[in-house]
């Protein structure tokens, strides 16, 4: 194995049980970080639990011999992702609590968590009765690259995929352009309330409040003749 | 070294225009000049022209494999291209003074450019790759227009609970693909379908998985329950957007990956597209029946379409695909249509429609002119489309549907088809009644309109504001619907074509004969009215 | 390998159900939005046992841009929430001024 072998580990030796007492744990830490994103009440406990889950699934990645997507891993969602999500419930504060709705009735809850079992049950017994692959030998690339190297990576990323690797900037694009827009129409809106919200009385604040409401009106411009 | 693939840039031409059209309509959306709204508009109304121009011109082009096996551009592709641009094209004119792109329009035309190239990425795909980024593209793109509106708490949450469902749908995708990946060892179409080792349940459950995402996205039941939130919360010209051509895509996608990947599995996703089919077209037309605002309406009435356009996939191995082919382009142009009368009305009285606002305007009273009734009579025309009723294109896409239905031994599904456009003649004839046999009445006007969702935060819509552009679009379209009655033969010859390439099981001319049939009652009911 | 590859299969099967789970049963929208990251997460795992499997790079280039696009959906989904949240906040306020007015 040519990835990760710089480490004191021959990760190839048949029943070496340090490898058997790596993936426990690790998968232990990742079904309970999971667990406790479900279960938590707090959202922010949350967003701290799935660290658990994403860093456990780096190290599963580097167990199995792939060590870029495993760093893409810890930066991407460990370091952008989850510092996002708590970015955004500090800066919520105690409004934390948005009904998404996904499940419309109480009434059908049951039967979803129903049918979320009746998934796991089927996807474990598939994988369970499945023939799997035979596992394949690790060669280096035609260009001499290791497995899962960054360098073997890149070749696959640039030349099969380049394709996808030109449309994920669009996609980029895309969610900037989303989020600066969605993040901007909340922040004018914000800074409004700040002003209604600093006048003290009840005469002032409705008066303001009407200005406010004029103003907003002419802004939103031609629209109202 | 890294070997480079061939990179045939024109087998993505469609995809580039639009793409690079994004980018330059965001820049000219930025500028604080009065014509920046006019230029953006302008920017990706010919972009999305330049594009169909393009896509018509080398429509039989066919390039396989482009892009190291990413990509596939033949009719088929064409096809979903030039459905998504031209629905995107309608959106476009249905937004010229809306809300929806008010003070955004920069952003709101990129965005709907970049859906647009992502549904072309998405018919064009020949990896799980590709069509997983081609879905999010503009499943991206369209939470965020569902959200654009975002002074409306209605938008904003039809924006979140899309992008929720959106969500979920694509990590199933992504999980089905993942375990075909795993069975098969390979990630595009044509080496998954070819792949003669162990097909077992690992690559079952992989194929149930990425079906089950890509009905999420066409609205199939019972996968469907998320669609009359975000249709009634998006604005109008989105909603009129997404649910053609994201539908158009998706079908297409659908097709494509069903019968190049999983045809030795085809005798166990029949019956399953068949079980969807069928709930579909029941809980979409039962629903529809008791609705009173008219963008649930025609929610339902799109999640029991998504069940006739089933079918299409049902009988894929005869008349299927050259079927699909037709009744998409018939409901994308008689949703457009209804759509575009919608539009229409809620900028006439400022706030959602109900059925008790169509009340009384077909009628051609004193203070009307012929032309004033005229987009009632266009949405008219698209109802009767809508169920099915013989001199329009709807009863032969249906029929060329139901068709290829029974000739693939499932003849029930064709009846449960039957009896589910007849249910939905309650709904559909109920705007024709509406429109021309009631009375106006402004106390059920009010009592109907009194439990709509409360919309707004900031200003209430301007009522009273004329839409000539989109009353004289949906007329065109309720023409278009009518005209493309009497075509069928040769969107069905460009569908065969498709197949062809697509499946080599088979031959065409069934279908040939199938589109003549269908084609005979246009010609006898087109010489009854000389 | 000591540990087979069905194993990293089946963690990926649980994990992508308790996932489900999180968006089927909560109804925070920043809990979902977690939960919808833990199903990604669950495909790309088995995506790259698979590609371990395989001794190909394409499961990992593919994991790759699953993280680049599962980063840009939670962009977007956290930008509605934060706009929503200030929706809300305004609406109270709204009917604030109307007890006192």
């Amino acid at each position: 194995m040519t990835t990760f072998a710089a480490s004191s580990w021959n990760f190839d030796v048949p029943g070496a049980p340090v490898e058997v007492l790596l993936f426990a744990l690790f998968a232990a830490l990742a079904i309970f970080g999971a667990l406790r994103v479900v279960t938590a009440s707090d959202p922010f406990v949350s967003a701290l639990s799935l660290l658990f889950n994403f860093v456990s699934l780096g190290a599963l990645y580097l167990m199995l011999g792939q060590a870029f997507v495993a760093i893409s891993q810890i930066l991407v969602y460990a370091g952008a992702v989850v510092v996002l999500f708590l970015f955004v419930i500090a800066y919520l504060g105690d409004r934390r609590e948005l009904a998404a709705d996904a499940v419309r009735a109480r009434a059908l809850r049951p039967f979803a968590l129903l049918g979320v079992l009746a998934l796991m049950v089927t996807l474990v017994a598939v994988v369970i009765t499945a023939d799997f692959p035979k596992l394949a030998e690790l060669h280096d690339t035609a260009a001499g690259f290791g497995f899962g190297s960054p360098q073997a990576i890149g070749e696959t990323f640039l030349g099969t995929y380049v394709l996808a690797f030109e449309v994920t900037s669009l996609v980029l694009l895309v969610a900037a352009i989303g989020g600066i827009v969605l993040g901007l129409t909340g922040r004018a809106r914000h800074d409004r309330l700040r002003k209604l919200m600093q006048t003290r009385s009840a005469d002032q604040q409705k008066r303001l409040h009407e200005s406010e409401e004029r103003k907003l009106k002419s802004e939103r411009g031609v629209g109202t003749t | 070294m890294i070997d480079t693939p061939d990179l045939n840039w024109a087998a993505l031409a469609p995809e580039l225009i639009t793409g690079g059209a994004c980018m330059v309509a965001l820049l000219v959306g930025m500028a604080r000049a009065t014509w920046s709204r006019v230029a953006a508009t302008l920017v990706t109304a010919l972009a999305l022209i330049a594009s169909i121009v393009w896509t018509i011109a080398t429509f039989s082009t066919t390039h396989y494999s482009e892009f190291g096996g990413q990509l596939h551009s033949d009719e088929l592709t064409n096809v979903g291209r030039i459905i998504a641009a031209l629905c995107g094209l309608v959106a476009v004119a249905l937004a010229v003074r809306g809300r929806a792109n008010d003070g955004r329009h920069g952003e709101f035309h990129a965005l709907l450019l970049a859906a647009v190239t992502g549904m072309g990425l998405l018919v064009a795909s020949s990896s799980f790759v590709t069509l997983f980024i081609g879905l999010e593209l503009f499943s991206i793109a369209l939470y965020v227009m569902c959200a654009l509106d975002a002074e409306r708490v209605a938008s904003l949450e039809s924006g979140l609970k899309y992008l929720i469902v959106g969500g979920m749908s694509s990590a199933v995708l992504l999980y089905g693909s993942a375990l075909v990946y795993g069975a098969t060892g390979s990630l595009a179409y044509a080496d998954i379908g070819a792949y003669d080792g162990n097909r077992g349940v690992l690559l079952y459950a992989g194929a149930a998985m990425v079906l089950g995402g890509l009905a999420f996205k066409v609205s199939a039941a019972p996968l469907h329950w998320w669609t009359p939130d975000v249709y009634e919360g998006a604005g109008t010209p989105v909603t009129a957007f997404m649910s053609t051509a994201t539908k158009a895509a998706g079908f297409l996608a659908m097709a494509r990956v069903l019968t190049t990947s999983f045809v030795p599995e085809a005798d166990k996703w029949m019956p399953i597209v068949a079980a969807l089919s069928v709930a579909s077209i029941v809980v979409g037309n039962l629903a529809a029946l008791v609705q009173p605002h008219l963008k649930r309406m025609l929610a339902y009435s799109s999640i029991a379409q998504a069940g006739y356009l089933l079918c299409g996939i049902v009988a894929w191995e005869n008349t299927g695909v050259p079927a699909l082919v037709y009744a998409l382009v018939v409901y994308s142009a008689m949703t457009l249509g209804a759509f575009a009368y919608v539009v229409v009305l809620e900028r006439e009285i400022g706030r959602d429609a109900t059925f008790a606002d169509l009340a009384g305007r077909g009628w051609i009273g004193e203070d009307k002119t012929m032309l004033q009734a005229l987009p009632a009579l266009g949405v008219s025309i698209c109802m009767l489309s809508l169920a099915g009723i013989p001199p329009t294109a709807g009863f032969f896409s249906k029929f060329g549907l139901f068709d290829g239905v029974v000739q693939s031994g499932y003849g029930w599904l064709a009846v449960v088809g039957a009896v589910g456009s007849v249910i939905s003649l309650g709904y559909y004839l109920r705007v024709l009644v509406e429109l021309y046999m009631r009375a106006p009445d402004a106390a059920r006007i009010a009592a109907e309109a009194a439990d709509l969702p409360a919309p707004t935060t900031g200003p209430t819509r301007p009522a009273g504001t004329r839409m000539p552009v989109a009353a004289a679009l949906g007329v065109a379209l309720a023409a278009i619907t009518l005209l493309l009655a009497f075509l069928p033969e040769r969107i069905f010859d460009a569908g065969c074509d498709a197949r062809g390439e697509l499946v080599s099981t088979g031959s065409c001319t069934q279908v040939e004969a199938a589109g003549d049939a269908a084609d005979s009652p246009a010609s006898t009911t087109a010489a009854a009215a000389q | 390998m000591s540990v087979a590859v069905d194993w990293y299969v089946g963690l990926s099967a649980v994990l992508f159900s308790i996932g489900a789970a999180g968006v089927l049963l909560r109804r925070n929208a920043l809990v979902v939005l977690l939960s919808i990251e833990i199903m990604l997460n669950a495909g790309n795992l088995a995506l790259v046992a698979f590609s371990r499997t395989h001794a190909q790079h394409d499961g990992q280039v593919f994991a790759i841009v699953v993280m680049a696009i599962a980063a840009s959906e939670v962009v977007v989904g956290l930008g509605i929430v934060v706009a929503l949240s200030h929706m809300r906040r305004e609406l109270d306020t709204d009917e604030l001024a109307e007890l006192h007015g």
